[in-house]
């Protein structure tokens, strides 16, 4: 019917990036199953997805009522050995049986929510992207939530940040269509939450979230440095000067702006339109010159506050 | 000389996907016997009872064996119970035992030891069985917990409670368990999958993990389903036995899986049968209780099913589907 989605991205708990190595080892959540990893043009590695049952009610737009159980994914993604991000992902499918049934049923298809309801795919669709603090329904952040907690704790961190960021969210909602072109509908709907509406063909879904995924790693990106740059206008925080705060942004994030990177040709389309409207490397440069500047003019009022300062002597 | 088109560059990392290591599979796994220690212990007439008495079912399960028209590949396997103990020695054993089967027409093409369903060749199966363990939701459960539940346990539903004492009855109130997947009523059970025990060491504390019965015949069960990797590698692979090599005197000299036969067909299977005697009934409730509970490999799963249906076979995806069983009469 549709597939739905939550991915949770923020900052690796660690003073800086980690090499592929360590990576590795800390995306192992599950024993004898491999961590994916790419080097070119960006170092990405991929956790072996997680499962999770579940059996609650499901939003509608509507006032239909709606039952989902089953297994929801869930997997880390680290790009750069620095930005975390936890990925959960669930496929509904129309439910055969009016009932539960054993749950071996359910285990056999892993990922896969099966709906019992009247409701049709756009007002399963329209319901989940409503409720954005589920208490009863369907609640895919926490379970991303769960996974980014479980990373953020494991000891090959050293559990220091040296960017003040904030986890954004980006919710998603992934339904069928024929054509091959995908459509995508993108809001911003406030400081850290996000929502994608995809129509896609039905063997594309796997792309889909690939270009989330890639979607909310850059939006992220975008939130974090304009987040950098008011930090860095507020003057000294917390013992650190704003040349330190800007310096500390650009070593780390600049270099992992890359959008469509690891996104398949076929879902590119969708970021060249972003890049059209609204621009999102327009806003990413215009942000990366202006930390230029202010490091460039901060490093010139230091060298000409030291020049007084000796000449006075 | 000039090349009009655009040159063509494919790109790929050997670490950017999964690659899952297919084992060849028959069309049935039987498994003709599982044997304590004590059940060997108890003399030749005991076990030749037991193959007389497995034997018509062998060649039932064999002659309905649905292969899609090919011809059909069906192998056999005994289990030996090592794991729980292990004072017996193959040398006095081995020998005698198939010699037995051969008499009532009992082929025997693998021999695997439970022992080996822990750990085989360094890997640990029966954790990396468990680390794939996915309980089951109770009504209400939206994702906004993590699962809980009781270390080495298992059930099928929810455990019953103690509602404390109601003061006007004079009573103690009780909520009753709760087979989730239930038809009208339930068949609630509660598994130990293991059990970790603190073993002293030179005065140093140990963990020990004990697994239970049923979790060891689960990854036997997994095994002979052709449906466990480390790291996307074929695991615990048969081994053939030589004919004239002598048996050894400690179980743990031998590997995890023996093939005696060098003509039998494949070790894994699309399907397997266990023929046992009517006490095993509980413990392969408890098999499928622990195999139901298990988020396997997808990857392997769509091999197996793709396999299947190449060879006009519908193999379901659900592993406790491809189980059936045949409880004999036996004390």
């Amino acid at each position: 019917m549709l597939v739905v989605g939550e991915i949770r991205t923020c900052l690796l708990h660690n003073t800086g990036p980690l090499p592929r190595a360590v990576v590795t080892q800390l995306l192992g959540l599950v024993p004898g199953q491999r961590v994916l990893t790419m080097e070119r043009p960006i170092g990405r590695a991929v956790s072996p997805e997680l499962t999770t049952g579940i059996d609650c009610r499901l939003a509608t737009g509507s006032t239909a009522k709606a039952r989902g159980i089953g297994t929801v994914h869930s997997r880390a993604v680290i790009t750069g050995g620095l930005v975390l991000q936890g990925v959960a992902t669930a496929r509904l499918r129309r439910a055969e049986a009016g009932n539960r049934l054993a749950w071996s049923h359910y285990a056999g298809q892993p990922g896969v929510v099966e709906v019992t309801s009247a409701a049709d795919a756009a007002d399963l669709a329209e319901g989940y992207l409503g409720e954005v603090t589920p208490l009863a329904t369907l609640d895919l952040g926490s379970v991303s939530e769960h996974l980014i907690g479980g990373v953020q704790m494991r000891p090959q961190l050293d559990h220091v940040t040296s960017v003040r960021s904030r986890p954004t969210r980006v919710r998603w909602v992934a339904r069928f269509g024929d054509s091959a072109t995908p459509r995508a509908v993108v809001r911003l709907d406030d400081e850290v939450l996000r929502t994608v509406e995809l129509t896609v063909r039905e063997d594309q879904i796997g792309l889909a979230v690939r270009f989330c995924e890639d979607f909310a790693l850059h939006d992220w990106l975008l939130t974090t440095l304009g987040l950098v740059l008011e930090q860095a206008g507020r003057g000294r925080i917390g013992g650190r000067d704003s040349i330190d705060i800007l310096s500390a942004a650009m070593e780390r994030l600049l270099h992992l702006w890359m959008p469509g990177a690891h996104v398949d040709p076929a879902m590119r389309m969708l970021w060249d339109a972003l890049e059209q409207r609204p621009g999102f490397s327009l806003q990413w440069n215009a942000l990366v010159a202006r930390i230029r500047d202010q490091i460039a003019l901060q490093t010139l009022q230091a060298l000409e506050h030291a020049r007084r300062s000796n000449a006075e002597w | 000389m000039h090349n009009d088109t655009v040159g063509a560059a494919i790109y790929s990392e050997a670490t950017e996907h999964d690659q899952v290591r297919a084992v060849p599979l028959s069309h049935l796994s039987i498994e003709v016997g599982h044997f304590y220690m004590e059940d060997l212990l108890r003399g030749d007439d005991w076990i030749r009872g037991q193959f007389q008495r497995v034997a018509p079912w062998v060649a039932a399960a064999t002659a309905a064996v649905d292969t899609g028209g090919a011809k059909p590949r069906v192998s056999t396997c005994l289990l030996m119970d090592d794991y729980f103990r292990n004072d017996t020695s193959p040398a006095a054993i081995m020998d005698r035992l198939v010699g037995i089967a051969a008499e009532c027409d009992v082929r025997i093409d693998y021999v695997a030891r439970e022992a080996g369903c822990c750990v085989a060749d360094d890997v640990p199966l029966a954790e990396l069985t468990a680390a794939r363990l996915l309980p089951e939701p109770a009504p209400g459960t939206n994702g906004s917990r993590p699962p809980a539940h009781e270390s080495g346990w298992l059930c099928n539903g929810e455990r019953s409670g103690d509602l404390g004492s109601d003061q006007a009855m004079r009573s103690r109130r009780w909520r009753p368990p709760q087979e989730f997947g239930k038809r009208n009523h339930s068949i609630f059970l509660d598994v130990e999958m293991w059990k970790d025990a603190d073993d002293k060491v030179n005065g140093e504390a140990l963990p020990l993990r004990a697994w239970s019965c049923p979790f060891l015949a689960s990854v036997w069960q997994l095994l002979r389903l052709g449906m466990l990797r480390h790291y996307g590698d074929a695991v615990a692979q048969p081994q053939q036995w030589q004919d004239d090599a002598s048996w050894p005197d400690r179980w743990s000299e031998l590997p995890a899986v023996i093939r005696l036969n060098k003509h039998a067909s494949p070790f894994a299977a699309y399907r397997s049968m266990s023929i046992l005697p009517r006490w095993y009934l509980p413990i392969e409730h408890a098999v499928g209780v622990i195999l139901g509970h298990l988020g396997l490999d997808d990857a392997v799963t769509e091999q197996v099913v793709t396999r299947g249906a190449a060879e006009g076979l519908r193999v379901p995806r659900s592993v406790t589907e491809r189980l059936s069983h045949v409880f004999i009469e036996g004390s």
